[in-house]
């Protein structure tokens, strides 16, 4: 079952994709395209943004949070990749509607690298 | 149904971002905003970072989903919790919105024409401003 999965690059009900708990990439494009969208003072209107006081190195830690006890499900679309969703049970910042965000959604391509993570 | 787009003035593709994964290219190129109206509603997007190569390429995939007889499909915006809903009818298409009132009713061929009549803008923008882009295999792909 397991070679079958790696082949069909899908997930069954409540499995994660990194089983072995890989760490993700997140690299200086990834840290600039969430900056630029996800940060408290980015203009970017539609986008959930992250708290005040928010760095990167927090950041990264939400991330590996994130994929490490998340909820994954295969990216929808056509779109390579994974998606993880957390709960941190706190807000970590806000929604596209102004309200409070509890959860992170992380993107990760299939070379583990983020390709985005935003609250909502 | 009105479907179109508007391709952000001031981004320009970098050449690192040609030699990226296909999910950091589909993230990143070609923003702006997608416009979507129909009589009873307008579903049009004023964000400026809808990816716009990912739009078309994902709406090519829920088209060809409800040609195949799936009822329901949904686009996923790449950086909200914002959503667009289809649901087939018959030959129908009902489309709604997670952010936006109201709901767009169109033929599943007019959407089908529609969404390669848009593909086929893009690329030709695309590639008329930014011609290294004419080389990138999703780009080649619009259509």
């Amino acid at each position: 079952m397991v070679i079958a999965l790696c082949f069909s690059g899908g997930l069954l009900s409540g499995q994660t994709a990194l089983d072995n708990r890989e760490q993700v990439d997140l690299t200086p494009r990834a840290i600039r395209h969430i900056q630029e969208r996800h940060w408290p003072d980015s203009p970017a209107p539609g986008a959930g943004k992250y708290a005040q006081g928010i760095t990167v190195d927090a950041l990264r830690e939400m991330i590996q949070q994130a994929v490490a006890n998340g909820r994954a499900r295969q990216n929808t679309n056509g779109r390579p990749g994974q998606i993880y969703e957390y709960d941190f049970g706190r807000p970590i910042g806000t929604r596209i509607d102004g309200g409070p965000a509890t959860r992170l959604r992380v993107v990760v391509s299939p070379r583990y690298k983020v390709v985005t993570a935003f609250p909502f | 149904m009105h479907l179109d787009y508007k391709l952000s003035n001031d981004w320009k593709p970098d050449a690192a971002l040609l030699d990226e994964d296909e999910a950091t290219f589909r993230y990143s190129a070609a923003p702006g905003d997608i416009v979507l109206h129909g009589p009873a509603a307008d579903f049009s997007t004023k964000w400026g970072w809808v990816p716009l190569v990912d739009f078309v390429l994902a709406l090519h995939d829920i088209v060809a989903k409800l040609a195949r007889g799936e009822r329901e499909a949904s686009f996923e915006f790449t950086e909200s919790e914002a959503r667009l809903e289809f649901l087939r009818k018959g030959e129908e298409v009902h489309l709604t919105a997670t952010y936006a009132p109201g709901e767009i009713k169109t033929p599943l061929s007019e959407l089908h024409d529609s969404a390669h009549r848009l593909a086929g803008r893009l690329k030709k923008e695309l590639v008329a401003k930014h011609p290294t882009l004419g080389k990138h295999q999703l780009i080649e792909e619009l259509e």
